[in-house]
């Protein structure tokens, strides 16, 4: 469990890692806003076969900052969900890296590229630091959801099927400090 | 059917009972199976409806099993029948769809071994390097174009030649030509359209040209300071497009852009073999999960089938033995005596005329219950009856005095009273004798011949008095026999009456014998004492008178003795017809010995052997001149004489014993009767009187050896029986 503590004016983000699965989640505050960059290194081979072959490839990422209570099932604060996509062109060998929340779209002719693309998401705004709750215990789930094809979502029973897969909890917990500190 | 069958099929049954949760079991294992994985190809639904199927089919076979165990517990009728046939046509539909779905899975894999073939692979791939080919073909050579432009020593520089002039749009047409370029454009520095020169085609309108804006290549161009290439798909077709910056002294002037259009069919061709690798590469990457795909489709079959099947079958086993469960039902409440349970017939066929049949048997049942409770009511009463008949027989037989004796024609004994047994003397030691011919004991020989002459005369009735001698007894018995019954009859047999008559024939004996020593002693007594008398007055009165004194003497001396004789006699005879009761008292048995021994004091060889203790009740009187009568007679032996006495807690017994040469076996049979002397001045009353006073005093007088030593033996009871009124009568 790796602690870290980061000094803000009047208040302090602690923030734990959990390192107990392989793919991992890693969180920062910067200008009041917490930012996740998360990886998977297990689907990398996976990915890299689908975007090889031809096949489009979609990722969805999933940002959870949940209160955690004891008695009670957890309640979601936040929720940010984050979409790439890479269409292949096999005949031309470039790749079309699409951002589905922002639209950017960009070709490449290094699949390389493309799957890092895919399995990288790096400075996400998760959450702005008022939104959270001063001695309040939190927690950030990384989740992604891989599919292949052009579509996002199969239907509404997906939500029931797809669990995704786990990238990584980690404990956020805010404390007061006093300016003198 | 045998026990191992019957056993064999209870084992089977219980098989059954617990092979539902076994396919449970196995059926959760499926679903674990079935259930979508995560890497799964396509749409996962199949998965679902297959899990749902398995689900609802696990459920239905859990409760199938569940109602089948509790069931099975209560071993209601039919029941085994019906889970047989459902098992039975389960099966006969699981397996053919399991042999099925087994068949269909090999053939779909091996159709996927075909067209995942390594040629099909190896042809893709090639015809994939090809159309890749082509495009790098058509891209090198733009850019071989480009940098041909680039060297050529009249490529403009633009310092000179402004923007839209006649000497650049005549470079621009050339180099159109000059590389068959289907559209070159130039762009100023601002990234504005300046000129344009375009191959007509033959159907295309001049002037009906596009302005399309600088792609990111264009601009990396710009930005690089040299040529780039980019492809773009438009509505008309592909273009490889190439991007070559114009600079002057290091400044952007200008950017040529000149764009090839592929040709349609090759570039059509081209996206197929692309679609076709794509979807062959995701099939072969999802072989797997499309091969799961068709199982699922399968077994969704199957288990439609398998449920289907199940359902026809519980039905049709249910129809089927609805009727036998009854018939089972109504079997039961007849085993328990519920004669009332019919079976409703609704069916014509082989069921149905079996319930008609057993409706008929239990209405046959019931009737002839009916009658037969009748009947054992019938018998119980006649039975009760009887047993109070044969009690009372019973009771009657076991009071008679007299002795009754049972006999079927055969001689077997049906009824024998205990005073039979008691009369007849049966030792006790010995079973009880079942048959006439058991009578197999020397005592009751008399009692067979009697018997016997009885069956072999085929007599009506007979009566005889046999005597019986068993030990120290000796009885006289009135046996009556009658025929019972003929040959029509029921019964046909013997009854036998004995009556012991012991005492009644000594009593006549004895009053017999009364009589005629009174008739003696009146007839003869009363003349002998004239004759003595006068015989005496002769021989005092004429003996002077005689020639020979001594003849005279001797006869008349000889009628005066014998007269005496005679009187002595005639007293004996008065003794034993007039014998008085004893009179009863009590002595003491060592003091009557003292005074015979003092009687016999003189008679050297007579010892009294013993002094016992103890007493003896009687009348002294005569038990005294019973033991003087046994003495004299064996004193009369000269020889050696014993006598001495053994007291119990039951009786006395005196022994008198003599070393003489006995009792011959003709005088042994009549010692005992009257006027039986074997002594020829004995009167014969001596040991009949002795006997008779033995007998007054219940007691007896016997003979125990008649060879030397000759022994006799009074033996007296301690207890003296109560005399009935009727005996003293």
């Amino acid at each position: 469990m790796l602690m870290l503590c980061c000094t803000l004016p009047q208040i302090s983000l602690v923030w734990a890692e959990n390192t107990d699965v392989q793919d991992g989640a890693h969180v920062y505050i910067q200008d009041g806003v917490v930012y996740c960059d998360v990886q998977t290194f297990t689907q990398e081979p996976y990915i890299l076969k689908v975007i090889g072959s031809g096949s489009p490839m979609t990722v969805v990422w999933q940002f959870d900052v949940v209160q955690t209570r004891d008695y009670w099932l957890d309640k979601t604060v936040v929720s940010v969900r984050l979409g790439r996509q890479v269409i292949p062109d096999l005949v031309t060998q470039r790749w079309l890296m699409r951002d589905l929340s922002g639209g950017v779209v960009k070709y490449t002719d290094d699949a390389h590229e493309a799957m890092r693309f895919l399995t990288s998401m790096e400075h996400i705004a998760v959450v702005d630091v008022s939104v959270l709750d001063v001695q309040q215990s939190y927690m950030l789930t990384t989740t992604s959801y891989i599919h292949e094809g052009e579509e996002e979502e199969e239907g509404w029973w997906s939500s029931l099927t797809d669990w995704g897969e786990d990238m990584g909890t980690v404990a956020l917990e805010l404390l007061e400090q006093k300016e003198d500190e | 059917m045998s026990n191992q069958s019957i056993s064999q099929d209870k084992y089977l049954f219980q098989m059954m009972r617990f092979s539902p949760f076994t396919l449970v079991l196995l059926l959760l294992v499926v679903i674990y199976y079935v259930w979508p994985s995560a890497d799964h190809f396509g749409p996962t639904y199949l998965n679902w409806i297959n899990v749902g199927l398995l689900s609802l089919l696990t459920m239905m076979i859990f409760s199938f099993g569940i109602y089948n165990f509790k069931r099975g517990k209560q071993e209601s009728a039919g029941f085994s029948l019906r889970t047989k046939l459902v098992t039975a046509m389960v099966l006969m539909v699981l397996l053919p769809s399991l042999i099925l779905q087994v068949t269909a899975n090999q053939v779909i894999n091996k159709g996927f071994d075909v067209w995942f073939d390594v040629r099909v692979d190896t042809l893709l791939d090639k015809a994939m390097k090809l159309a890749q080919g082509f495009y790098e073909d058509v891209e090198s050579e733009m850019e071989l174009s480009l940098s041909q432009v680039v060297s050529e020593h009249d490529f403009p520089t633009l310092e000179p030649t402004p923007l839209g002039s006649l000497v650049l749009n005549q470079y621009m047409e050339k180099l159109l030509h000059k590389y068959a370029w289907d559209r070159l454009e130039l762009f100023d520095a601002s990234q504005r359209l300046v000129a344009t020169a375009e191959r007509i085609q033959s159907n295309q309108a001049f002037g009906n040209v596009e302005t399309r804006p600088i792609s990111d290549a264009g601009r990396l161009s710009i930005a690089l300071g040299r040529y780039t290439i980019d492809h773009e798909t438009r509505q008309d077709g592909e273009y490889v497009i190439g991007y070559l910056p114009l600079l002057a002294q290091r400044r952007l002037v200008g950017l040529f852009r000149a764009e090839v259009r592929l040709p349609a069919d090759i570039t059509t061709t081209a996206r197929s073999i692309e679609s076709d690798y794509r979807t062959y590469q995701e099939l072969n990457r999802h072989r797997q999960g499309i091969q799961e795909t068709f199982m699922h489709i399968l077994m969704i079959a199957m288990i439609l089938v398998v449920c289907v099947a199940g359902v026809f079958a519980l039905l049709f086993a249910r129809r089927l033995t609805a009727p036998v469960e009854e018939l089972a039902s109504a079997l039961k409440q007849v085993e328990a005596g519920d004669f009332d349970a019919l079976v409703e017939v609704d069916a014509k066929d082989e069921l149905g005329s079996l319930a008609e049949s057993f409706n008929s048997m239990i209405g046959r049942l019931k009737y002839n219950m009916e009658t037969l409770t009748e009947t054992q009511s019938e018998l119980t009463n006649a039975l009760v009856n009887s047993r109070q008949r044969q009690y009372v027989l019973e009771n009657l037989l076991s009071n008679l005095h007299s002795g009754v004796l049972l006999l079927d024609a055969s001689g077997e004994i049906r009824l024998m009273n205990d005073t039979c047994k008691t009369l007849l003397m049966f030792p006790e030691h010995k079973e009880d004798k079942k048959s006439m011919y058991d009578f197999s004991e020397v005592h009751l020989k008399p009692v067979l011949d009697f018997f016997e002459t009885l069956q072999t005369q085929e007599l009506e009735d007979l009566q005889q008095e046999l005597v019986i001698s068993y030990g120290l007894q000796t009885v006289r018995i009135l046996a009556r026999g009658t025929l019972l019954g003929g040959e029509e009859d029921v019964f046909s047999g013997w009854l036998l009456v004995f009556d012991d008559v012991t005492q009644l024939a000594d009593a006549q004996k004895h009053r017999a014998w009364a009589e005629v020593a009174q008739r003696l002693a009146h007839e003869i007594k009363n003349p002998l004492t004239p004759i003595k008398l006068s015989t005496e007055r002769v021989k005092r009165r004429f003996r002077e008178q005689v020639d020979d004194v001594k003849v005279f003497d001797t006869c008349t001396d000889a009628v005066i003795s014998q007269v005496e004789r005679l009187q002595r006699l005639l007293a004996d005879f008065s003794n034993l017809a007039t014998l008085p009761k004893p009179e009863m008292e009590t002595v003491s048995v060592a003091l009557l010995l003292q005074e015979l021994r003092e009687l016999y004091s003189p008679y050297p060889n007579l010892t009294f052997e013993g002094m016992p203790e103890g007493e003896v009740c009687c009348d002294v009187d005569q038990i005294r001149q019973v033991l003087i009568n046994l003495i004299d007679n064996a004193l009369a032996t000269q020889a050696q004489v014993r006598v001495y006495v053994e007291v119990t807690h039951e009786d006395t017994r005196f022994y008198v014993q003599d070393d003489g040469p006995g009792i011959d076996e003709n005088a042994r049979e009549h010692i005992f009767e009257p006027y039986f002397s074997t002594k020829a001045e004995g009167s014969g009353l001596g040991l009949a009187i002795a006997q008779r006073i033995s007998e007054e005093h219940h007691g007896q007088l016997l003979l125990l050896s008649a060879a030397s030593p000759t022994r006799f033996c009074m033996w007296l009871p301690h207890v003296q029986p109560h005399h009935s009124r009727e005996d003293e009568a």
